[in-house]
């Protein structure tokens, strides 16, 4: 069985600036900031609400940004588009720009197949698309974003069964669930005979309220990334961290301060975050329009709280 | 138009029933997840268990289990299942065995190391000294990387996906995976061995005591051949011959149709010794106890050892209804139904 390097604990979902092109000096304050705390960092330019053209914006993320990002962090990139023909091209286009990289550092394609297919035919479409690629792929179920896309489409996970057999195919290594602590248990059982495959928590709170030991990708991470890397580091390696009651209340604090904020910007969390990095002077560009109508009242009131970048310090 | 409000008590059930819903909820929740850790193990369990599995069945010392904060506590549970089981297991706490217990550990030992991280301190301290020892290591951990996988000569995988506590602040579904994995070793340990329910019972004589002082007395006398039997007439010589071949400290007299007359014991042939010289012209009738203390088949345990206790007595005589002898009982087949004795 190959054996994929997929890392556990913090993936930051990288906030990406509302910009059709990626710059790397967009990101000369921000990944000082994450380098050192993080354990993978997932490029979803889809989630950032970057819509156009995305082929060429990951073609040029991998051109001119990832070399700013130490080596030795795995990158997961995103090749959903709005449909399955874009889905292809984007997948090509990484490809194409990976090239010699991927002899080098750990890099993973992601894709949220319910975004532009449903569960029907999902294997077949798979083999299809990743006949092409040789690189390790997760999948991601997040039937929030879904929702978004298809308001009155019924079926917003991923069947468990479809997973199944979309993981019995190369490659297929891992998957990313946004879904509720139901749809977890589900793929983890469905998945047990496959020690190789990961599953991941895409969502904060599902993390926070029941850890999982593989780890998450957090958004918010963004803002707070050493408490995040403090409480994935704690949630997942329980045992390396003293039970010690100041230390457990100290970590129960911190995890709630991360729940309040993860709760906060979950509504509208790529203008939120755009507004703070952009209010901290990390991100040059400003964040865009919001898409909540009190999203910039709760952002501005967030930075009278938290006018610096993160100041806390690990444990 | 009046407004009738709701009465209090109607609004604190409404809220009652919320709470108690997501009490209910929570707690299925907490159960889901320790399942699902469980379950995870299932197909993990490889040729590493099965080395295990040899491992303590070729060992000829102990298992010595050891571990720190929730997996000690497991591993406390591990030693109790294994050592009445019929594994010889006892636990050592790694703090205690940087300072002296480790002098507890012999070189035909085994030890069963838990950690769910594979990275605790005091216990990865103490391995290089086992290792020295030449002890095997078998490691439960849920880090099959970590530095305690590393140094361990077996490492049975531990890890479960998600743990049920929020912000993992205790360890919950992974205490829970340890412990069904020791239950796992036990369990496949008894049927190796072919462990049966009367060796359970062995290593459990309290637990059964209530048990056997129900027990018909039929079914722990001592008959036929195992009675200390003569008939009235045989001389003492031969009769001390009979209680030295069937070893009960006394044999009992009957006549010539197997009806109880007497008794000698151990205690009547110190008061003959004392009283004569020479006992060879002696019969058994000049020296048994006449008429003594007997009770019927059909009684239970309990009342045999009310008996022997009321009139001091560790031999009784069975009979049958019609006054027959049929067996023999002594305190210690009482107390152990003849498989555990005080003087072995």
């Amino acid at each position: 069985m190959k054996k994929y390097n997929l890392p556990r604990g913090l993936i930051v979902s990288l906030a990406l600036p509302q910009k059709k092109e990626p710059e790397a000096a967009d990101f000369t304050r921000l990944f000082p900031m994450l380098n050192t705390r993080i354990d993978g960092i997932l490029i979803d330019p889809l989630f950032w609400k970057i819509r156009d053209d995305l082929a060429r914006y990951q073609r040029l993320f991998i051109e001119r940004c990832v070399d700013a990002i130490p080596s030795h962090v795995p990158v997961f990139l995103v090749i959903t588009g709005s449909s399955e023909s874009e889905t292809r091209d984007i997948l090509e286009a990484v490809l194409g720009a990976v090239g010699q990289i991927k002899e080098t550092r750990n890099i993973f394609l992601v894709d949220l197949p319910l975004w532009y297919h449903s569960n029907r035919g999902l294997p077949d479409y798979y083999r299809g698309l990743l006949s092409k690629s040789d690189l390790p792929v997760l999948l991601m179920n997040d039937p929030e974003r879904i929702q978004t896309s298809k308001p009155f489409y019924r079926r917003r996970n991923l069947v468990p069964a479809v997973l199944k057999k979309i993981a019995e195919l190369p490659g297929v290594c891992g998957l990313i669930n946004a879904s509720d602590i139901k749809h977890g248990l589900s793929y983890s059982r469905i998945m047990r005979d496959r020690a190789d495959f990961r599953i991941y928590d895409g969502k904060e709170s599902l993390f926070l309220e029941n850890p999982n030991k593989n780890g998450l990708v957090s958004v918010t991470a963004n803002l707070f990334p050493s408490a995040w890397k403090l409480i994935a580091e704690s949630s997942t390696r329980l045992e390396d961290f003293p039970g010690m009651p100041d230390m457990i209340k100290q970590r129960w604090l911190l995890g709630h301060f991360l729940q309040q904020v993860s709760k906060e910007i979950d509504r509208d969390a790529p203008f939120f975050i755009r507004y703070v990095l952009n209010y901290w002077g990390v991100f040059e560009d400003p964040p865009g329009s919001p898409s909540g109508y009190d999203s910039e009242t709760r952002a501005q009131r967030f930075v009278k709280f938290h006018p610096e970048p993160d100041k806390i310090q690990p444990l | 138009m009046t407004n009738i409000a709701e009465p209090a008590s109607v609004n604190n059930s409404v809220a009652g029933t919320s709470a108690m819903n997501n009490v209910i909820r929570e707690a299925r929740k907490v159960l889901e997840i320790e399942a699902a850790g469980i379950m995870g193990l299932v197909d993990s369990i490889d040729d590493n268990f099965c080395r295990a599995v040899r491992l303590i069945e070729e060992n000829r010392g102990r298992v010595i289990v050891t571990g720190i904060g929730k997996s000690g506590i497991v591993g406390r549970k591990i030693v109790a299942t294994f050592c009445s089981t019929g594994t010889p297991a006892l636990f050592l706490h790694p703090v205690e065995a940087q300072h002296g217990d480790l002098g507890m550990v012999l070189p035909t030992d085994l030890v069963m190391a838990l950690s769910n991280s594979g990275e605790t301190d005091e216990l990865n301290s103490i391995l290089p000294t086992l290792k020295e020892l030449g002890v095997k290591v078998i490691a439960i951990t849920g880090n099959p990387e970590s530095t305690l996988a590393r140094h361990a000569d077996v490492v049975i995988y531990s890890g479960v996906q998600r743990e049920a506590c929020p912000l993992g602040l205790a360890p919950t579904a992974s205490t829970t995976a340890m412990l069904a994995l020791g239950d796992a070793l036990a369990v496949v340990l008894i049927k190796r061995r072919d462990f049966k329910a009367c060796d359970f019972k062995r290593f459990h004589p309290g637990g059964h005591l209530g048990e056997r002082l129900k027990v018909s007395l039929n079914r722990v006398m001592r008959t036929g051949a195992h009675i200390p039997l003569v008939t009235s007439g045989t001389l003492l010589t031969d009769a001390l011959k009979e209680m030295d071949k069937k070893n009960l400290g006394a044999t009992l007299v009957v006549d010539g149709e197997k009806n109880l007359l007497g008794i000698i014991t151990d205690g009547d042939l110190r008061r003959v010794f004392l009283r004569h010289g020479d006992i060879t012209e002696i019969t058994v009738d000049e020296v048994m106890t006449t008429d003594p203390k007997r009770i019927e088949a059909g009684r239970s345990v309990a009342e045999a050892l009310e008996m022997m206790e009321q009139y001091l007595i560790t031999v009784l005589p069975i009979v049958d209804a019609s006054g027959e002898l049929v067996g023999v009982l002594h305190l210690h087949d009482l107390l152990g139904q003849g498989k555990i004795r005080f003087s072995q």
